[in-house]
C-alpha cells in the first residue's frame, strides 16, 4: 500500500478523478470490473470523474505502454500519482483507499 | 480466486525478474483475478487468455438447444456443442473437418457456404451424416467470427424438421389466414400484399394475384380517405370503424366494418399493416329491417294510440312502451310494477277489473279482454280497452300476460253522445204528433221487394194500425195491413221508392184493414231503408172538399143572382120602354096644359129613375160580362166637366144645393162614354147624399194622371164602410130603401168602370162634414187637336121597317120615328117581317127590331133574313132588353148595332140616324134640338 494513502486519509479530495481500466474484450471478469469501477464512480464520485475502457485485444501496445501485465487493470490517472490495480476489482477496498475515499 | 492471484503474483514476479523492463513501472495492486495476460514477444504484446476465462460463454453455447460448431480458416472443426452431438450422433468432433460430415453430393456447397461465411452471414440446406450412417437435412448457418486474432467460422444447424415444422406452422398460419371467416389482409409498409384471406379475395373482388403486389394496384379508385388511414396506419395509429359504405369493383354497394392496425416485425419496428374488415350488409339491413320493425310497431300503437305492455306475474314488474305516457299519463318507470298500474284505475271499475283478472288466471283462460276507466295524474279521465295474452307454465301456474291497451276515450264519448242522440230521437219521436216509421225491405230470391219489415215505429204510427209499437217492430207490414200488398199499395209504393232513391210526398187514401181516410205521407229512402212519416189528413181534405163544395155553390149562387137579375130586368123593361117611350108622347101633348103637364113631369122622373135603375142594373151585368170594350183616345176632361156641370145645373139649384166646377184644359186617355158614366155617378151620388152645402167637381194634374174630384159636403162615409160602399146594392143610411136614392149601383158600377179604364179610385170623407172622390185618370201625354166642331146630327129620312111583338111599344115606335120623319112599316113578329119586306120588295133603308120577338125568329134573325132577301145588307138596329151576358154578346156579334131597353128616345133617334148615314160622331154630340 501506499505510504501516500496516510496523508490523504483526513480528507476526501475533490479533484476529479480519472480512471482507465483496460480489459480482454467481454470475458466475464472484465465485464465485471467495468460494471464495479462504473458503480463506484456513480455512488462516491458523482459528477467528478473520468472513466475510459480499453479494450487490449484492440490496442494491445496501450497496455503495453501503460505497464499493464495482466487484464483487467484499472489505472488511476488522477488524482496522481498514477497507480495500477490488478485484478476483477472484486475488492474495491485499495481502490478507494487509493482514491481517498473512505472504506 | 485467492489462488489465481497468488499464481499471478509468482507469475508476475517471475515476468518482472526475467529482466524485461518496462517504460514505465506503476504501483500496482492486486484487485482481483484476472482473465489474460500481456505478453512482450518479438513481434508485439500479445494475449493471452487465461483457461476459464471465456466458460460462461462455453457453457451457454453448450447448453443451446441449437447446435454449433466453431471452424476455422480451413474448415476444421475447433469446437462443437453438446447440440451438435445431439442431432448428429457425434461427439468430440474437435479436429475433424466439417466437410467430413457432410454428404458427398453436397460437398461444393458445403464449401461455398463455408467460403461465403467467412465473410458474411449465409444459409445454406444440407445433408449431412449422422453417426448412423444417416442423412440428415439441415440447414446451416455460417457467420464470420474473429477468435484470437484468427478469421472463424460459426455455423449454426438446424435440423429441416424443425424448420418443416416451422414450415408447416407457417403454412398453418397460412391456411388460418386464408380460411379466416374474416376478410384479413397483410401488407407490408409499401403496401404490397403479403398475405390474404379466401374472403378477402372474394369481398374485394381480386385473386391470388394480388399477392405480392401493390394495394393501390389493384384498387386504384381507393379513395383517398381510405390511403389516409393506411398511412395512419403505418405510422402506428390503430383504425376502425363500426360501419362505412363500400363500393365494390363491380359497382355495388356494401356495408362494411373494418380495422386497420399496424404489426410489428421481431424487430419491434413496424412492418406494415393488417386490414381486417367484415361485411355487414346483411346485419346492418337485419338491424335496419328491425329498426323499421320496430318504428312501423312505434308508428302503429302511436296511431292507434295503444300502448302495448308485459307483466311478469310472478315479480309482479311490469313493461311498457313509451305510448304509456299518453294513455295513462305516466311513463314506463312509474308504471314499472302491477300496484303502479292498479292505482291508476278508476275507483268503480278497480274492483270489476281485478275479479276479472283473479278468475281468467283460475279458469286458465287464455285471453284476457275488458275495457276500464284510468284517472290521469292531471284529473283527466281515459277509456281504455285492455287485451292480452296470458301464458301458463307447465304446472298451470300464470307466468306471464302481455297485450295492448287502447285509448277509446273518444270512441265511448261518440257512444255516449250517440246514445243521448237516440234518446232524444226517441223522445221525439214518442211524443210526435206523426207518426214514424222506418222499413226495410224485405226481397224474394230474385231481388224483389215483396215486403216490409218494421225497423222502428213510434207510438202515433203503431195507433195508426190499431196497435202498439212492440207489436209492429219488427213485424212485417203486410201481416199488419194485409192492403198494402195490393198493386200500387204501400209495399210497391215504398218498395220503388227505396229502388230509386228519390223521397216522396204524396197524399194517400186508405180504406181497408180497419184504417180508414187520407194520410199525407212523405217518404225517405235512406241507406237501405226508408223512413216515412204521415199524418190523417181526412178532416183537411175533407173540409177542402167541403170548402170546393161551398165556393162551387157560392159561385153558382152568384150566376144564378146574375140570371135572375138578367131575367128580372129583361122582364122589366119592355113596360118601362114603353112607358119611356109613351112619356116622351105625352109630355109633348100636354106642354100648354100646365097641370097636367107638372103631372106628366112627375111621371116622367118617376119613369126616369125606373130607367136608371134599371139600366145600373143592366150595366152592371154588361160590365160583369166583359162585354164592355172601352175606346180609349184622347179627351179633353175639362170640356166634360163643363159639360156635366152644365146639365146637373138645374138639378142642384132644384134641392137648394150649390153646384161648382173648376174645368181645366186637361187631357186625359180614356173611353168618354165610359168616364162621363163614372162622372155622372159619382156627381149623382154626391147631390143625393148632400143635404145641405154643395157639391164641387176639381180637376187637377197629379204627377202622371189628371186627378178628377167631386167633393161633397154631406153626410160622410165612415172609414169602415169605405170599401163597402163599391159593393152592389149596398147603400148607407137608406135602411127604408128609399127608392129615390137608387138602387145603390152606382158605386159598383164606377168601380167596375174605373177598373176598366185603369183609373184609380180614392175615396176621402168625414162624418157630417163631407166626402171626396178621386179618380186618377191617365193624362195624355200629347193631345190630339180638339174636334171643338162637332158636326150635327140630321135625321136622314127613310123606310124604316119596325118588328116589334109588343102592340104598344110598336105604335109607339110608328109615331116617333113619323114624327122624326121616317116612313114606317111595322111587323108584329120575324116571320111576318121578312114576308112584308119580301111583299115590298125589300125597300127599306133601315129595320128596327126588337131582339125578342116571342116563339119565333129572333130580331137579328129576321133582319138577316130579310138582308139576305134583299141580297144587300140592310142597316138594323135591334133593340134588346136582356141583360144576360150571352144574348148581349150573341146581338153584338150579329154585326147589328144594338140599342138597349129601356131606350131612351133621343139614343134611339141617334142611333138609328148613324146606322142609316154613318159618321163618325162622339156618342155626346148635341143633337139638334127638335122635339128632343
Amino acid at each position: 500500500m501506499s505510504s501516500d494513502q496516510g496523508a490523504n486519509q483526513a480528507t476526501e479530495k475533490l479533484e476529479e478523478v480519472q480512471l482507465r481500466l483496460f480489459v480482454s474484450g467481454a470475458t466475464p471478469r472484465s465485464l465485471r470490473a467495468i460494471a464495479a469501477i462504473h458503480n463506484l464512480c456513480e455512488t462516491r464520485l458523482a459528477g467528478r470523474y473520468r472513466f475510459e475502457v480499453v479494450d487490449a485485444y484492440q490496442h494491445p501496445e496501450a497496455a503495453r505502454e501503460a505497464g499493464v501485465v495482466a487484464l483487467p487493470t484499472l489505472l488511476q490517472l488522477a488524482p496522481g500519482p498514477k497507480r495500477l490495480f490488478i485484478g476483477d476489482l472484486s475488492d474495491t477496498a485499495p481502490i478507494k483507499a487509493g482514491l481517498g475515499l473512505a472504506g | 480466486m485467492r489462488k489465481a492471484g497468488e499464481t499471478l503474483d509468482f507469475l508476475l514476479g517471475s515476468l518482472a525478474l526475467s529482466g524485461k523492463a518496462t517504460k514505465e513501472t506503476l504501483p500496482s495492486t492486486f484487485v482481483g483475478d484476472a482473465d489474460a495476460i500481456l505478453i512482450d514477444t518479438k513481434d508485439g504484446s500479445r494475449i493471452y487468455t487465461l483457461e476459464g476465462a471465456g466458460e460462461p460463454y462455453r457453457q451457454l453455447v453448450e447448453r443451446l438447444s441449437e447446435a454449433a460448431l466453431l471452424l476455422d480458416g480451413e474448415q476444421t472443426i475447433l469446437y462443437s456443442n453438446g447440440g451438435l452431438a445431439r442431432l448428429l450422433g457425434h461427439n468430440g468432433l474437435a479436429g475433424q473437418n466439417f466437410l467430413d460430415l457432410v454428404v458427398t453430393e453436397q460437398l461444393d456447397r458445403a464449401k461455398g457456404l463455408l467460403a461465403a461465411g467467412l465473410y458474411v452471414q449465409s444459409n445454406a440446406e444440407l445433408l449431412l451424416l449422422t453417426s448412423e450412417g444417416k442423412n440428415l437435412a439441415v440447414r446451416v448457418s455460417a457467420a464470420p467470427l474473429s477468435f484470437e486474432g484468427q478469421s472463424c467460422t460459426a455455423l449454426v444447424v438446424t435440423p429441416l424438421e424443425e424448420i418443416g415444422a416451422l414450415r408447416e406452422s407457417e403454412h398453418r398460419l397460412r391456411l388460418f389466414i386464408e380460411h379466416a371467416p374474416a376478410s384479413i389482409a397483410m401488407f407490408d409498409r409499401d403496401m404490397i400484399c403479403l398475405e390474404a384471406s379466401a374472403r378477402w379475395r372474394r369481398d374485394n373482388q381480386v385473386g391470388r394475384e394480388q399477392i405480392g403486389r401493390s394495394h393501390y394496384e389493384f384498387f386504384p379508385r381507393i379513395p383517398e380517405a381510405w390511403k389516409e388511414v393506411h398511412q395512419r396506419g403505418l405510422a402506428g395509429l390503430v383504425e376502425r370503424s363500426e360501419g362505412a359504405e363500400l363500393t365494390r369493383p363491380d359497382g355495388s354497394k356494401i356495408w362494411v366494418k373494418w380495422e386497420v392496425r399496424p404489426w410489428h416485425d421481431n424487430k419491434g419496428e413496424i412492418g406494415g399493416i393488417l386490414i381486417c374488415s367484415e361485411d355487414i350488409t346483411e346485419r346492418r339491413q337485419t338491424e335496419k329491417a328491425l329498426r323499421e320493425s320496430e318504428e312501423r310497431l312505434r308508428f302503429a300503437l302511436g296511431g292507434a294510440q295503444a300502448a302495448a305492455w308485459q307483466w311478469n306475474i310472478g315479480s309482479g314488474e311490469l313493461r311498457w312502451s313509451p305510448e304509456c305516457q299518453a294513455l295513462f299519463g305516466r311513463d314506463p318507470q312509474q308504471l314499472s310494477c302491477y300496484e303502479a298500474w292498479r292505482d291508476c284505475l278508476h275507483p268503480d271499475d278497480l274492483a270489476p277489473t281485478e275479479l276479472l283478472i283473479l278468475d281468467i288466471m283460475e279458469k286458465r283462460r287464455p285471453e284476457y279482454r275488458t275495457e276500464y276507466r284510468v284517472v290521469l295524474p292531471s284529473g283527466e279521465i281515459h277509456w281504455l280497452s285492455a287485451l292480452g295474452k296470458m301464458e301458463y307454465g307447465a304446472d298451470g301456474a300464470p307466468l306471464r300476460m302481455s297485450g295492448l291497451n287502447l285509448d277509446i276515450t273518444a270512441k265511448k264519448y261518440a257512444e255516449q253522445q250517440l246514445a243521448a242522440s237516440e234518446a232524444r230521437f226517441r223522445a221525439a219521436q214518442e211524443v210526435s204528433l206523426d207518426a214514424f216509421m222506418i222499413y226495410g225491405p224485405v226481397r224474394d230470391d230474385s231481388g224483389r221487394i215483396i215486403d216490409l219489415e218494421v225497423f222502428y215505429a213510434n207510438p202515433m204510427a203503431a195507433n195508426f194500425c190499431h196497435r202498439t209499437p212492440e207489436q209492429i217492430i219488427g213485424q212485417h207490414i203486410g201481416d199488419i195491413l194485409p192492403g198494402a200488398r195490393k198493386p200500387g199499395g204501400l209495399i210497391e209504393q215504398h218498395g220503388r221508392i227505396i229502388e230509386s232513391g228519390d223521397p216522396q210526398e204524396y197524399t194517400l187514401e186508405y180504406d181497408a184493414d180497419g184504417v180508414k181516410g187520407h194520410f199525407r205521407n212523405l217518404v225517405a229512402p235512406f241507406g237501405r231503408y226508408v223512413a216515412t212519416s204521415f199524418r190523417d189528413v181526412t178532416a183537411e181534405i175533407e173540409g177542402n172538399i167541403a170548402l170546393a163544395k161551398a165556393k162551387a155553390e157560392a159561385e153558382y149562387a152568384n150566376h144564378a143572382k146574375s140570371k135572375f137579375l138578367a131575367a128580372a130586368s129583361h122582364d122589366l123593361r119592355q113596360p118601362v120602354q114603353s112607358l119611356t117611350l109613351l112619356m116622351s108622347i105625352i109630355k109633348r101633348q100636354v106642354a100648354n096644359r100646365p097641370q097636367l103637364a107638372e103631372a106628366v113631369e112627375m111621371a116622367q122622373t118617376s119613369v126616369n129613375s125606373l130607367n136608371g135603375m134599371l139600366t145600373g142594373i143592366l150595366d152592371i151585368s154588361r160590365l160583369d160580362a166583359g162585354v164592355i170594350e172601352p175606346e180609349i183616345a184622347s179627351l179633353n176632361v175639362g170640356d166634360l166637366v163643363r159639360r156635366l156641370a152644365r146639365e146637373y145645373q138645374p138639378r142642384a139649384e132644384a134641392i137648394k144645393l150649390v153646384l161648382r166646377s173648376w174645368p181645366r184644359d186637361l187631357y186625359v186617355r180614356s173611353d168618354a162614354a165610359l168616364l162621363d158614366r163614372v162622372l155622372r155617378n159619382l156627381i149623382e151620388n154626391a147631390l143625393r147624399y148632400t143635404a145641405e152645402g154643395g157639391v164641387f167637381i176639381g180637376l187637377r194634374r197629379r204627377g202622371d194622371r189628371i186627378r178628377l174630384d167631386v167633393i161633397d159636403t154631406g153626410m160622410g162615409i165612415p172609414d169602415d164602410k169605405q170599401t163597402e160602399i163599391f159593393e152592389e146594392f149596398h147603400q148607407l143610411n137608406n135602411p127604408a130603401r128609399d127608392s129615390s136614392r137608387g138602387l145603390g149601383l152606382g158605386l159598383a158600377i164606377v168601380n167596375r168602370l174605373a177598373r176598366l179604364l185603369d183609373i184609380k179610385l180614392e175615396v176621402r170623407s168625414r162624418i157630417d162634414r163631407g166626402t171626396r172622390f178621386s179618380l186618377l185618370v191617365p193624362m195624355d201625354a200629347c193631345p190630339a187637336e180638339d174636334a171643338k166642331s162637332k158636326p150635327q146630327l140630321k135625321d136622314p129620312g127613310g123606310r124604316i121597317l119596325i118588328i116589334e111583338d109588343n102592340a104598344a111599344v110598336r105604335a109607339a115606335y110608328e109615331i116617333m120615328l113619323s114624327q122624326w120623319g121616317y116612313s114606317t112599316q111595322s111587323a108584329a113578329s120575324g116571320e111576318a117581317a121578312v114576308a112584308l119586306a119580301q111583299r115590298q120588295d125589300w125597300r127599306f133603308d133601315a129595320i128596327l127590331a126588337d131582339h125578342r120577338l116571342g116563339s119565333g125568329l129572333t130580331g137579328a134573325a129576321a133582319a138577316s133574313a130579310i138582308a139576305k132577301g134583299a141580297g144587300r145588307a140592310i142597316p138594323t138596329l135591334i133593340v134588346t132588353g136582356d141583360t144576360a151576358a150571352e144574348r148581349i154578346l150573341q146581338v153584338g156579334a150579329s154585326g147589328f148595332a144594338m140599342l138597349h131597353k129601356p131606350a131612351a128616345a133621343d139614343d134611339l133617334r141617334r142611333e138609328l140616324a148613324a146606322i142609316i148615314q154613318p159618321q163618325p160622331l162622339p156618342s155626346d154630340a148635341p143633337l139638334i134640338a127638335d122635339g128632343g
